[in-house]
């Protein structure tokens, strides 16, 4: 036999024992009880209700609104573009995949917070980090939304561009027209630049 | 690090200039390692040439063994590369198809595109074949379509199903790999080998 057929078995065969023996990685794709409280603890994951409309109003492409209650619920009244996954079938392979799908920004969403944070909680778990919450859920959607509040006359301007944006995003929701928000713009300082002296440098 | 596509290492719009890369290196491998001769690829079949197993079990053993090396140095991450899941039915049906055309037309789909590639005409004559089968089976799709898409089983693993450890089974695998280069040589001896 040839050497170098010998010394290709024996390279083969150590290979195989070196294979055999490496102790295995643990498949890390779910989260630790501590890296989930972490997780938890961090707030980034509530949407308002006014960021999700003005998703919606805009047409975000990349936002998948989630309607984690019951189907009967979701029958009745759901967010446009919203898809129905209630809770009990959020660990259903097709709608995990769905959950995993990573160029999109899943939004869950129930009546209140509770049932969207235990859907948020269990995808995340699960390693999926596309997920957030619209923080409050459909009772402050209409709330604040739907029937927003008018703001008292000594508040700041602020709460009046939200109020103007809120009207409007009702009248868009509700099918009429909204009038676009007027954007105050600050004026912008002109600032003369001097034009630099060129020197003559040496060279081509 | 890896795999670099979904780590978002190198951007998704990358995904068909390297497989238009790897598709180019490996039809010339094809061609290089002798593929193109439909004589020699169904060697395999009747016992005269088992340069298909070689080349098979070496490329199956070297990236089983290729994975598990750099998923311990951490060089990749097991956990994100595709398992294509496994249909039975619709397996064991295709792979029959699949043999028969094999072992008639003489080349898989691969390697009949390697062989027209350098001007073979039974190739080029099985390509066509190859688009009328794909365009029948689109045809056929609605009727076909439960079978195809029944008995999901997921992307299990063989060596999950038998059990074992991923290492073990790893083991084995080259082992029998090795065994067979060793035992195919005394068969190809007995089996009287056409001229081509």
């Amino acid at each position: 036999m040839q050497k170098g057929t010998i010394f290709l078995t024996l390279v083969a065969i150590g290979i195989a024992f070196l294979v055999w023996l490496l102790p295995e990685r643990p498949e890390k794709t779910e989260l630790s009880p501590k890296e989930l409280l972490l997780a938890i603890k961090d707030e980034t994951r509530f949407l308002s209700t006014d960021e999700v409309a003005t998703m919606i109003i805009g047409q975000d492409p990349s936002l998948q609104l989630i309607d984690v209650r019951e189907p009967d619920e979701y029958k009745k009244f759901h967010l446009p573009g919203a898809i129905n996954i209630p809770l009990e079938k959020i660990l259903d392979e097709q709608n995990l995949e769905l959950v995993g799908a990573e160029e999109q920004q899943h939004v869950f969403y129930s009546n209140g917070t509770i049932r969207a944070n235990q859907a948020w909680v269990l995808t995340r778990r699960l390693g999926y980090g596309n997920t957030y919450i619209m923080k409050g859920g459909l009772n402050r959607w209409v709330e604040t939304i739907m029937i927003p509040p008018v703001p008292p006359s000594s508040a700041p301007s602020e709460a009046f561009d939200q109020y103007d944006f809120r009207l409007s995003a009702c009248r868009y929701f509700q099918g009429g027209k909204a009038t676009a928000p007027v954007k105050k713009q600050t004026p912008v300082k002109v600032v003369p630049r001097r034009k630099k002296k060129v020197t003559a440098s040496g060279g081509c | 690090m890896g795999p670099l596509i979904p780590q978002g290492i190198i951007g998704t719009e990358w995904n068909f200039v390297i497989a238009l890369i790897l598709g180019m290196a490996f039809g010339f491998l094809l061609e290089a390692a002798g593929f193109s001769s439909s004589r020699k690829l169904v060697g395999l079949f009747y016992g005269y040439d088992f340069v298909v197993l070689r080349v098979f079990f070496t490329a199956g053993a070297t990236a089983a063994a290729g994975i598990i090396l750099f998923d311990y140095f951490g060089w990749i991450d097991v956990s994100m590369l595709y398992v294509q899941p496994t249909y039975w039915g619709a397996a064991i049906v295709g792979g029959v198809i699949m043999g028969l055309g094999f072992v008639t037309g003489g080349f898989c789909p691969g390697t009949s595109i390697a062989a027209a590639s350098i001007g073979k005409l039974d190739a080029l004559m099985l390509v066509f074949g190859l688009f009328v089968g794909a365009f029948i089976y689109g045809e056929t799709y609605p009727l076909l379509k439960d079978f195809v898409n029944s008995g999901n089983q997921g992307g299990i693993k063989v060596y999950d199903s038998l059990g074992m450890s991923r290492g073990f089974f790893t083991f084995l695998l080259i082992l029998v790999a090795v065994g067979m280069f060793y035992a195919v040589p005394l068969i190809e001896k007995r089996v009287k080998k056409p001229e081509y």
